[in-house]
Parts: C-alpha cells; sequence; structure tokens
C-alpha cells in the first residue's frame, strides 16, 4: 500500500475528497453508469448488465489513469493475467495441472508486487551486510497495487478451491478488479461477495439516498476530522524528524491527533467507497466496526481494516495451519501473519516492527486464553467495569504505543517522540511554533472524533428510533447527512484558497 | 394531512420511497449542477482574477504540450479555481473558521478584538519572531552584501539607497492572534542582519519600519494594522513614509492631521495627509500622475493592473526618489478596485517626482537600467521582514564589482599605486548596440555585446554589456598595474571614459 509522504497508508493522489471528483467525476461516472445500466434494458438477461460493467470499467480505467498515468497499463494486465489463468483453473480437471496454474498465477501476482514495493527494500536490507553491495532499483509503486493485487489473488485461489465460479466475461473481471470505488484504497472486496452484483444488481432509490448517506458520513470523516487533526499530527512529526524534542502535553495530543487521523481518514475512505459502490448496486463489506472500542489485540483486528485482516486470516493464516496445530504453531502462524501484515503496509523495518508488536500481543493473548481455558476461567468480558477498563487500556496502549512506530519515518524521529511523550528532553524553540496548530477547530475535532469513535452513533440511532417517528428520524439523519455533505466541501474547497501573498522576490 | 398523519405517511413504504427519491434527486442534482455549469461557462476563468486571493486563476492546461500523465494534476488544477460557486463555498468555509471557530483559515488567522492576520504558509513571520529560523553564516553576510553593495554602488552613482525593512502584521503585534507568542520573542533575521553590518562595520543605510509602527504611543502598544487586512492603516502609513523620509537627505513629508483636516488641505489646496476611515489621503498641490517612463524599465510582468507602477510629478526642482515597494506602503495609494484612481505620496515640496515601481522590479538588471541616463537622487526599497528568511537576491556579480569599485580608492596623483593592490574599472559606454538592438526590449532578451578589459594589451576580464544610450561597465578587480584599454565585441559601442580605483590588498 503506498504510503503518503505524511506518513499513514493512504493514496497521495486521486482522493475522493477533492473538489473535482466530489462535483465533476463523481456525478458524471455515476449518470454514465445509471444512463448504461438503462440501455440494457431491452438486452436478454445474460447480458442485461454488460453496458453498465462496460461503463464502469471505462470510468474506472479513466479515474486511475487520472491519478497514475501509463501505470494503468499495469492493471490492465493484472486483469488479462488473472481472468485468463481463472478461466484456465476453471477449464483444467487434473488436480496437478490446477495447481501448476495457480501457483504460476500466485507467483506472477506477487512477483508484480514484490518488484514495484518490496524490490528497493530487499536491496537496501542486503546492502546492510558485510561484503555485499546491490543496486537500489528505483521504480515508482503504482496507486492501489496492494489492493487489487490482493483482490486478484483471492479471486483466483477461490476459483481454484471452487468457492467461487470465474467471471464470465473479461467485461465483468474487469468491471470487479478495477472498480474506482475501492480501487485505490479498500475495502478489498472479493470476487465471492460481489460475483452476483456483477451480475445482476438493483440500482433502487432506496440504496442510492442510503448510499449518498454513507458517502457524506465518510466525507465528512475524511475532511472535517482527518484533515483538521492532521495539522497538528504532521507539524509534531517534523519537528521530531528534525531532531526536536517537543512539549509533553502536546507530543500526547499528536499521538491523539495521529490515532484519530488515521482511523477517521481510512473508515472515511471505506465509506465513501461503500456508499458509491451502494450507489451503483454493490454492497461491499463493512471495514471498520468501530475498533477503538476493542477490549483486546484480538478485538482490535477484528474491527480494524477487516477486508484485510480477514483475507490474511483465510489466504494464509489458515492454509499455514491455523490455531489447528497446537498452541505453538499457531503463536508462530499468527506472527508471520502480522509480520507480512506489517509488510503490506509499507516496505520497510518499522512496518515490519509494527507488525510484529501487534502479532506479540496478540500470542500473548493467546497463550493466555489457552491457559484460562485449560484453568476454566470465566471469559474477560465478565470482570466488571475495572476489568474493561483496564482492558481499554492496555488496547489504547498497544495501538498508541503502534501508531508512534507506524508514524514514525525512522529510529531518530521515534526516538524523539518517545522522549517527549516521556517528558524528557528540552524543548528547542522551533516547537513553540506547534502551538499554532492547537485551536478551537482542532480541539472540536478531538472531542468529537474521540466520542464518534467508540459506538456513540448507532447507539444514538437505536435511541433516536424509540424516540421518535421513523419518519423524523430518517428526516433528521438525512438532513444531517446533506449538512456535513455541504459543510464539508466549503472547507475541501476552502483547501483551495490560495492567496498570492508575495512569497518571492 | 395533520402531523401525526403525514408522520404516519412517512412511516409508509410508499411515503418513505418518495422521500428518498426527493432526498436523492436533491443531492445528485446539486452534484450534477457543477459539471453541467463549467460547460456553460466554459474557460471563463482562465484570465480571471480570483476574489480576495491577488492571484491570476489558474489556466486550462495545454493538453497538446502536457504529457498524458500530467494531464489529470493539470484539470483539477484549473478546476480547483473555476469550480462553479467557489466563491461562495470559500466565503462559507472563511467565515466558519475565522468567526465561528476562531480558527486559522488559509493563511489568515483570527486574534483579538476581532483582528485578522495573515501570515505565510508556513507562518514565516512568527518563525522569524521566535527567532528559530536561522540563516547561515553565509547567507547572513549575501544579505548584508546585498545591501551593503547596493548603498555603495548607489553612492557611485552619486545616489542614495535606503533598504526600508517593513514588519509584518503579527511582528507588530505578537500577542494579538497568539497571547504566548509575546512572551517568546527571540533574536529576529533583522537583528541579526544589523549585527553582521554593525561587526563589518558597514553603514548600509537599511532602516527598520517597526519602529515606526510601534509610535509614540506612550508605552501603550500601538498598533496600525487595519483589522481585517494586513496592510497598515493610514497613520501607520504615514508614519513609515516619514521615517523613510528622514532617511533621504533633504526630503521631508507634509503634515498629518488625523481625521480632521484644514479645509484648504481637505479642498486639495494645501499639503497635508489625513485619514477617512481607513485610508490614507494626501492632498499635494500641482502634483500630477502619470504613466511613467520608468516602466519600462521595469517590464510589467504582473497580470494584475492594480500592482504596476505610477509615477507623481509637481512643478519645479527637487529630488526624484524611486521607490521599489510592497503593497504596504502602495496599498493606500493605488486603489485595487480602481487603477485608474490618483497615486499621491505624502512627500512635501523637496520632491519633485517620484517612481513608484512595485516591490519585486528591483533587481539588478533594473538598477542598471536606472542608472542608464536619468540616476535618480534617491531610491528606496522596501521589503518586508520575513523576506528575509527567504533567499537574498539581485546581488549579482556586476553589483559585487560596482560595490567593489565604489568602496575602492581613486589613486592620488603622482603617488605610485600601492605593491600588491588591485585595481577596480569602471568603464563608461555609449550608444551599445547588439544584434541590432539599440536599447533592451521590455521583455529583457537581446544579444548583449562584450567589453574586454585590456592590460597592456592583454585580456583580463570581460564583461556582458547590454545594449543602451550609455552603459557603465565595472570589472572585477585585477591584480597589478599597467596601462588599461576597453575592447567591445559583439557589437559597437563608443568608450567614454574609464576610470580606475586601487584597493589595499587584504592585512
Amino acid at each position: 500500500m503506498p504510503r503518503a509522504a505524511g506518513g499513514g497508508y493512504y493514496p497521495p493522489e486521486m482522493v475522493f475528497s477533492t473538489p473535482f471528483f466530489l462535483t465533476f467525476f463523481l456525478p458524471l461516472a455515476l449518470v454514465l453508469c445509471w444512463a448504461a445500466g438503462a440501455a440494457g434494458h431491452g438486452l436478454p438477461a445474460a447480458r442485461r448488465w454488460g453496458p453498465a460493467n462496460a461503463a464502469l470499467f471505462a470510468a474506472s480505467l479513466l479515474f486511475y489513469f487520472w491519478g497514475e498515468g501509463w501505470g494503468v497499463g499495469w492493471l490492465a494486465a493484472s486483469v488479462v493475467f488473472n481472468h485468463a489463468a481463472a478461466r484456465t483453473l476453471s477449464a483444467l480437471r487434473r488436480r496437478a495441472a490446477k495447481r501448476a496454474v495457480l501457483a504460476a498465477a500466485v507467483t506472477g501476482n506477487l512477483a508484480v508486487l514484490g518488484w514495484f514495493k518490496y524490490a528497493g527494500f530487499a536491496a537496501r536490507s542486503l546492502d546492510l551486510l558485510p561484503g555485499v553491495s546491490l543496486p537500489v532499483p528505483d521504480v515508482a509503486l503504482p496507486l492501489g497495487i496492494s489492493f487489487y493485487t490482493f483482490q486478484a489473488l483471492a479471486y483466483v485461489v477461490d476459483v481454484y478451491r471452487g468457492g467461487a465460479a470465474p467471471a464470465r466475461s473479461f467485461l465483468d473481471f474487469g468491471c470487479y478488479l478495477t472498480m474506482f470505488p475501492q480501487l485505490v484504497a479498500g475495502p478489498i472486496v472479493r470476487w465471492a461477495d460481489v460475483a452476483g452484483r456483477v451480475r445482476e444488481r438493483d440500482i433502487g432509490l432506496s440504496r442510492v439516498a442510503s448510499g449518498l448517506r454513507r458517502f457524506l458520513v465518510g466525507l465528512a470523516k475524511k475532511a472535517l476530522v482527518a484533515n483538521t487533526v492532521a495539522d497538528l499530527a504532521d507539524a509534531a512529526w517534523a519537528q521530531a524528524g528534525a531532531g526536536h524534542a517537543i512539549p509533553t502535553s502536546l507530543a500526547w495530543l499528536a499521538l491523539l491527533c495521529y490515532s484519530l487521523q488515521i482511523y477517521y481518514d481510512f473508515s472515511g475512505y471505506s465509506d465513501m467507497a461503500i456508499g458509491i459502490g451502494r450507489m451503483l448496486g454493490f454492497d461491499f463489506p463493512e471495514n471498520f466496526l468501530h475498533p477503538y472500542a476493542s477490549r483486546s489485540v484480538r478485538e482490535f483486528w477484528r474491527r480494524w481494516h477487516v477486508s484485510l485482516s480477514t483475507w490474511f486470516r483465510d489466504y494464509l493464516y489458515i492454509p499455514l495451519g491455523g490455531s489447528r496445530c497446537g498452541a505453538a504453531r499457531a503463536c508462530f502462524n499468527g506472527l508471520v501473519v502480522f509480520a507480512l501484515c506489517g509488510l503490506w503496509h509499507g516496505a520497510s523495518a518499522v512496518f515490519l516492527l509494527w507488525g510484529l508488536w501487534h502479532g506479540a500481543f496478540l500470542t500473548v493473548e493467546r497463550l493466555a486464553s489457552a491457559r484460562r481455558r485449560g484453568k476454566s476461567a470465566p471469559p474477560a468480558d465478565n470482570g466488571g467495569v475495572f476489568r474493561a477498563i483496564a482492558a481499554h487500556a492496555y488496547v489504547v496502549f498497544v495501538f498508541g504505543a503502534g501508531w508512534l512506530l507506524f508514524r514514525s519515518e525512522g529510529a531518530a524521529d521515534f526516538r524523539t517522540m518517545l522522549l517527549s511523550l516521556a517528558g524528557a528532553g528540552a524543548p528547542a524553540p522551533e516547537t513553540a511554533l506547534l502551538w499554532l496548530h492547537v485551536h478551537p477547530k482542532l480541539l472540536l475535532a478531538v472531542a468529537c472524533g474521540t466520542v464518534f469513535s467508540l459506538p456513540v452513533l448507532p447507539l444514538l440511532r437505536h435511541r433516536l428510533a424509540r424516540l421518535l417517528p421513523a419518519g423524523a428520524c430518517w428526516t433528521l439523519e438525512s438532513a444531517a447527512a446533506a449538512a456535513l455533505g455541504y459543510v464539508s466541501l466549503a472547507f475541501l474547497v476552502g483547501g483551495t484558497y490560495n492567496p498570492f501573498l508575495y512569497f518571492r522576490f | 394531512m395533520d402531523r401525526r398523519g403525514l408522520a404516519n405517511w412517512f412511516g409508509t413504504l410508499r411515503g418513505r420511497r418518495a422521500a428518498e427519491a426527493l432526498f436523492s434527486a436533491l443531492l445528485l442534482g446539486f452534484l450534477l449542477s457543477f459539471p453541467v455549469r463549467t460547460a456553460f461557462r466554459g474557460r471563463v476563468a482562465e484570465t480571471a482574477t480570483l476574489d480576495g486571493e491577488n492571484r491570476a486563476a489558474t489556466p486550462f492546461p495545454d493538453l497538446a504540450a502536457l504529457p498524458a500523465e500530467e494531464w489529470g494534476r493539470g484539470i483539477e488544477a484549473w478546476y480547483g479555481d473555476a469550480m462553479p460557486s467557489r466563491n461562495h463555498f470559500l466565503k462559507r468555509a472563511r467565515r466558519w473558521h475565522l468567526g465561528l471557530l476562531l480558527s486559522p483559515f488559509g493563511t489568515c488567522v483570527p486574534g483579538r478584538g476581532g483582528r485578522i492576520f495573515r501570515t505565510g504558509r508556513e507562518w514565516p513571520e512568527i518563525e522569524d519572531y521566535l527567532g528559530s529560523f536561522r540563516l547561515s553564516e553565509s547567507e547572513l553576510d549575501r544579505w548584508a552584501d546585498l545591501f551593503a553593495g547596493r548603498r555603495a554602488w548607489a553612492e557611485a552613482m552619486g545616489c542614495t539607497f535606503v533598504s526600508a525593512i517593513s514588519p509584518e502584521k503579527v511582528q507588530t503585534m505578537p500577542g494579538a492572534p497568539f497571547p504566548w507568542l509575546a512572551r517568546h520573542r527571540g533574536e529576529c533575521l533583522f537583528d541579526r542582519l544589523e549585527a553582521r553590518l554593525a561587526e563589518r562595520g558597514e553603514t548600509a543605510n537599511v532602516l527598520s519600519l517597526r519602529d515606526a509602527l510601534h509610535a509614540p504611543s506612550g508605552g501603550r502598544p500601538l498598533f496600525l494594522a487595519d483589522e481585517e487586512d494586513h496592510h497598515p492603516d493610514a497613520e501607520g502609513l504615514y508614519r513609515m513614509y516619514a521615517a523613510i523620509a528622514s532617511a533621504i537627505p533633504g526630503c521631508g513629508v507634509v503634515p498629518w492631521y488625523g481625521g480632521t483636516p484644514p479645509p484648504d488641505t481637505a479642498a486639495g489646496r494645501a499639503p497635508g495627509c489625513w485619514t477617512d476611515g481607513k485610508r490614507l489621503r494626501v492632498s499635494s498641490p500641482g502634483a500630477e500622475t502619470f504613466r511613467p517612463d520608468i516602466l519600462a524599465l521595469a517590464p510589467e510582468a504582473s497580470p494584475l493592473p492594480n500592482q504596476r507602477g505610477a509615477s507623481v510629478r509637481r512643478e519645479g526642482g527637487g529630488l526624484h526618489v524611486v521607490m521599489a515597494h510592497t503593497s504596504y506602503l502602495r496599498y493606500t495609494f493605488a486603489s485595487w478596485d480602481d487603477p485608474g484612481e490618483a497615486v499621491r505620496f505624502p512627500f512635501d515640496a523637496s520632491v519633485a517626482r517620484v517612481d513608484s515601481l512595485p516591490w519585486k522590479f528591483l533587481g539588478d538588471g533594473d538598477l542598471d537600467r536606472l542608472s542608464n541616463d536619468a540616476v535618480p537622487d534617491a531610491i528606496v526599497q522596501e521589503i518586508n521582514e520575513w523576506h528575509l528568511s527567504q533567499f537574498p537576491t539581485g546581488y549579482t556579480a556586476a553589483k559585487r564589482n560596482a560595490a567593489a569599485f565604489a568602496r575602492a580608492e581613486p589613486p592620488e596623483e603622482g603617488k605610485p599605486v600601492p605593491p600588491g593592490a588591485e585595481i577596480c574599472v569602471r568603464a563608461i559606454l555609449s550608444d551599445v548596440e547588439a544584434g541590432g538592438f539599440r536599447g533592451v526590449p521590455l521583455e529583457g532578451k537581446c544579444p548583449c555585446a562584450t567589453a574586454t578589459l585590456l592590460r597592456d594589451g592583454i585580456p583580463v576580464a570581460a564583461e556582458p554589456v547590454n545594449p543602451g544610450f550609455r552603459r557603465p561597465v565595472f570589472f572585477p578587480p585585477v591584480a597589478g598595474g599597467g596601462t588599461f584599454t576597453v575592447e567591445i565585441g559583439g557589437g559597437t559601442a563608443t568608450v567614454e571614459s574609464i576610470v580606475l580605483r586601487f584597493r589595499k590588498p587584504p592585512a
């Protein structure tokens, strides 16, 4: 997954939260796809959604080309290669031949991903060995390659396992793999989950309205919360990167801001993807289930980037043996999965450590759980308020420290931030500048971000549904979504405000 | 249908569907209105100036000239400025940020008393105020060289050069946007520059206008900038002009009358300055505004008409002052909204002519052109204090040579040049012609002639010379004496004079 310059793992370009996408590309793409869907009404059932799929395929390729230029060739090549592999797999009867084709498909996909994403990292790592001097390849990472490669891998493996039938046509498969709502930042959608919708789907008013609402909520998460809190987080890490210790209170606030940024940015993007998918007639899986409400690292990973966690579970952890081969092997498998999960987020030792950090706590939890089961101890959830608070504090510590590692670009800024959090090291005069980023808007975003990162909204919705008539609740929700969308658009357009103030001679 | 009936109807499948249809139609219609309006508007924003942003809108990219990968970026940049209702959203966002959330918006920061502060995106003014921005020793020397070199160059021409450094609003009132900031004043770049000039024993005529804005206020912090603008208000401007006038020998300013000028002054029959709310009003009887020929010297690169230069002339003798200044000093005089409005300067009758240039048009090329035929009595260059954190510009090799010549000593008659001394040579050329050009065209691109300095017939240095009526050429210092002559290549010119000075070898 590409790592943006400011940290995090979001696409640096082609994001949904630009005025151009929101007010130009998206409405035109929706109208094009709906019009093509309407045009297919007279066609035989098998080809009924062909025009709509073609329109979506074309819009997706244009979307990708917009941000990645001729890198779209790699995406197209992936479509051709994986479609051919799946067709071949379904045509073959002999198990050995099928295995060979699967191995070739998996190798091909991983080779491309490995070259673009990991060749530089591998060469740099090997260069550290005495007597080794390898040229470090300088290749640009195509947008979303980690996502679409994982989707393609899941597709060929599912076809091989018989869990899914291959796409009927190249167009259907191309439409699925390149689908622009989830192409560059997920969720990772499996063919088995959307195959039915590719062939036959319903684009009713209620789906469009619900998709719009979801999209607007995601947009607000990104534009109002993530962008706001990112300001302080970026500034704080920039100071740390320059080797300046920062005031302790600001360091903690910056860490909180980054924790909120990464959640709201990523989950906001997923919400927007799910919303657009719904408007186009698709149901993408949920990707975030209030992860910060977790009481264990295990639960955290069942709620955080769910489509990735389940991908690793189904296509790596279980094939490695999962938890069926004894506790020690299960722990080892877990560590392998988390090490690779870390590397999936970025090709550097920092991400590897981040993955192992989570993996280590998961292993500890697994062992503790096995021990409790052996003693027939009561489940962890029954421990009362103090136990719940302690469990939350533990998870906050693990993911907080994890984000500290994740956001740091190297050992130097990690160390500086760690010292700053601990109150060690005198803040440099430059760090007074950080107070410029602390203003009511930031504090409001932090407060709202913290509250709504917990399952407050579903609770509120539930209470309101009991108190108000159905129509009032729906109206309230729709009006709130529309208002959030309007404010978000104003904030995003505000980002284009660029007065010329004589910066140069 | 009563409220209960409406709620019931809404609860039905039909009612719900109708509501969803309305919701979807409204939102999609809203989103679709943008491409539709863009299509109808075409590329209208190509030449537009953006409201309040003081810059031209990004034009639609030339797709034929761009690689395909760049199309998206180019079109998005264009759309970012050309998007329908952009101003509507900007105004909303600005109001919400500055009025409701009391938080920064773009380069605007709300402060106490409803004041808006405008800062650069990277907050360079505040960085400078905190003393956290450090120039390297060599960068500091380059600034010192620039100011001292220009002063020396001007002195060689018989002209006064004043470098006026104006503070940014936040630097004059740091506690207003951020109360903590006032307690953190560090060593600003200007402080360091002053110290460096003093160390070197330079008299560079560098004037800080910060004191002028802090003003005689009996210890009360007096802040003279507009509430919502980053320009100083009328009184602040007057005080800045008064400070500049005090640095130019023989120059004075007309009286200041605050908000109530005498009737003759208000009617334009007597000289004086006053304020009508925010704007500085100036009465200078007999003065006329004209399009200055000096604009031919400084190309009008700015697409904004109100950023261009203007001149004021008054009958009778007096100083000729060239001012290159930022919008600070220009703002009150040259209306942004009405470029045709008269331009006045609060100098008194000792000044017969003022040429006003946009501040960025005072590079060394402009100085050379200024010196071509009519050398003014004084040149004032105003720059913002925070620009010191940028990069020193405009100190070219030619200017360095000129400054070396200005600092060197004329030989005393009958005395030999001291051993080891370096000779600084200035040649005055007239009727310089190259490649068919007899003057530098507005866009400044034309072939140059070459002036070669020969010592005892052997070339020792060469300098390019632009075509023009009269051009001074300063050669780099050369060691050792001899007979010096100048040869012209790549064009023609008449060598009017060659002047030698020497500088002593470093101890």
